[in-house]
């Protein structure tokens, strides 16, 4: 069984948010007012495939804008940059269950119709600047850009960091872990492609924060386990390793934690929890 | 897209290896780097097979396999990358032992999920070290050896986007028409899924009748092979208008993957099997199938419905 999502073409997806900037100076309250899910001029589907209902779209916006707006004891709360990218994620996630599978996230025109018909307004808010002159500046990466528009980039985060086996809260790891950590792990050209591997990497980047070690020693040690990784997936097959035993992953992040440690306190980095 | 063989210094010169995928009944050999596989659609299962005739291997290691001083398997696997930098799977298909006594065919097999790969997806055979060997300073998993293969998997059946739209609110359409295909951008190197659209009109009765967003996959795969002989021609004809800068184009470069000079280039190649490669019968194809339609609509018809 495939599903068939709604799309924009690359054309319809630039015009639309050159109109964001042009008419509504990506002010997300005007872009919010116009949003109409509903109506599906310009979208565009595989003809392959059972149609994915509109409804669950709107439906998908509805709740999460909910629940972005919580209030806790009458008091409205304000969210953090990190929470709502997590829970960006969590509900993009959920929403499809097994339509949206990583076959059909790999396709960036879907991700234009969740960027520029749903969450226009959202993604403006979570990236815009406001300039010295007062206009709201906004990358268009943020909705268009394969790797980096927004809710494409937030559903492959959940997809390769949730922990399904944490029972309490499977998405610990993506609010545990930085912007920076995230780049690093699956924008490295050798590493990325191993969801088990980017997890324990994961994992073990929660770990190295969550220890005694001072701040900047930290980040070095973080950086160093990452260069001793890259330079073992020169040469080492990781599928076959996870093959032939499940914990490789695991082991794999752990010798290099344990070379870079090594040649980091060869080097007078204190690297031991204080 | 970059040539796909790498080899370590294991074995000398090009080892002969068969390639082969299976998305229906039987199995398809691999023959050129990045193949088109046009009948896959999102989710279906693809099996995999591979055949490496493998003799002798160099650098020692024949010894050390047969003294059991190392031992090696050969591994197939895949990787399907999403986007380019971005997000991307991989993952393993079959092993076997690399044992020299029984020389000659190493036969490798299995499937991968469909809903796991994207538009591409590379198939990887390597010889690894099966198990640690450090006084040789050979960790399991040192990769000696390597080839890839890669698959297009944006075949027109599940890339080619589809709108449905009333046709009285669109200019230049006739209302009553069952279907169009809009020509969105002209650029021989746009990708092919943006430099068309294919328009169902919602106000035709035929239309109406069958319902099409309503379509099961079998229903859909038929009103898909149905178009696809407009389509073809559509594009065809399109070729034709453009015959001299895709002339000029295929002689200075090769189309990238998914591309409209691509798209356009295939069809060519499907229809005119004999000219396809030869830029200046690509010139000759396009004219004879401007003056010959009669033997063109033949000969789309039998490739579509064949």
């Amino acid at each position: 069984m495939s599903f068939s999502f709604p799309k924009l073409t690359r054309s319809e997806a630039s015009d639309e948010v050159d109109d964001f900037n042009r008419e509504k100076q990506f002010n997300p309250d005007d872009i919010m007012r116009s949003i109409d899910i509903h109506n599906t001029t310009g979208v565009v589907w595989d003809p392959i495939g059972d149609h994915v209902e509109i409804d669950l779209f709107a439906r998908l916006r509805k709740n999460l804008i909910s629940a972005l707006s919580k209030s806790q004891n009458g008091v409205k709360k304000t969210i953090s940059r990190n929470e709502m990218d997590v829970c960006i994620g969590k509900f993009l996630f959920e929403a499809f269950e097994n339509k949206l599978t990583p076959s059909v996230a790999s396709d960036v025109e879907v991700w234009y119709f969740f960027n520029i018909r749903v969450f226009p307004d959202l993604i403006i808010r979570r990236w815009s600047k406001r300039e010295t002159n007062g206009k709201i500046a906004i990358n268009p990466e943020r909705f268009l850009s394969a790797n980096r528009n927004y809710c494409g980039s937030m559903w492959w985060r959940t997809f390769l960091f949730i922990e399904e086996k944490n029972s309490q809260d499977r998405y610990w790891l993506i609010r545990k872990l930085k912007e920076d950590n995230f780049v690093g792990i699956m924008e490295r050209t050798q590493l990325r492609g191993y969801p088990n591997l980017a997890k324990e990497i994961g994992l073990k980047i929660a770990e190295i924060q969550d220890s005694t070690i001072d701040q900047g020693e930290k980040q070095l040690l973080i950086r160093r386990t990452m260069v001793v990784l890259r330079a073992k997936s020169l040469t080492c097959d990781f599928s076959y390793l996870a093959f032939v035993d499940e914990n490789q992953p695991q082991k794999i992040v752990e010798n290099s934690f344990a070379i870079a440690k090594k040649t980091l306190e060869e080097e007078g980095h204190r690297v031991q929890p204080n | 897209m970059k040539k796909a063989l790498t080899s370590y210094n294991i074995i000398s010169g090009q080892p002969q290896i068969t390639w082969q995928y299976k998305i229906g009944e039987n199995y398809v050999s691999i023959n050129q780097h990045d193949q088109y596989v046009s009948e896959w659609r999102k989710g279906d299962l693809i099996f995999l097979r591979t055949v490496v005739y493998l003799l002798n291997l160099g650098n020692g290691y024949d010894e050390m396999v047969q003294s059991h001083e190392v031992d090696l398997k050969l591994v197939f696997s895949w990787h399907s990358s999403y986007t380019q930098g971005g997000s991307s799977i991989r993952g393993f298909i079959d092993s076997c032992p690399v044992d020299l006594e029984k020389k000659g065919d190493f036969t490798l097999s299995g499937q991968v999920d469909g809903n796991l790969v994207g538009k591409q997806i590379t198939l990887i055979l390597k010889i690894v070290v099966a198990s640690d060997f450090l006084d040789k300073g050979l960790p399991q998993g040192t990769v000696l050896w390597k080839s890839e293969q890669t698959l297009i998997l944006s075949g027109d059946k599940s890339q080619f986007p589809m709108q449905i739209v009333s046709f009285s609110k669109l200019t230049n359409a006739n209302r009553n028409a069952f279907f169009r295909l809009k020509k969105i951008d002209s650029d021989l190197d746009e990708a092919f899924v943006n430099g068309y659209l294919l328009q169902i009109n919602q106000d035709n009765k035929l239309t109406k009748i069958i319902n099409v967003a309503q379509f099961s996959t079998e229903e859909q795969l038929g009103i898909v092979q149905f178009l696809s002989f407009e389509l073809y021609k559509s594009l065809l004809l399109d070729a034709a208008r453009v015959s001299d800068s895709l002339v000029q184009y295929y002689t200075s470069k090769t189309p990238f993957p998914g591309s409209v000079a691509e798209a356009y280039l295939g069809i060519i190649q499907l229809v005119f099997p004999n000219s396809a490669g030869m830029p200046t019968k690509v010139k000759q194809s396009l004219a004879q199938l401007l003056s010959n339609p009669n033997q063109f609509d033949e000969k789309i018809q039998s490739l579509v419905f064949d």
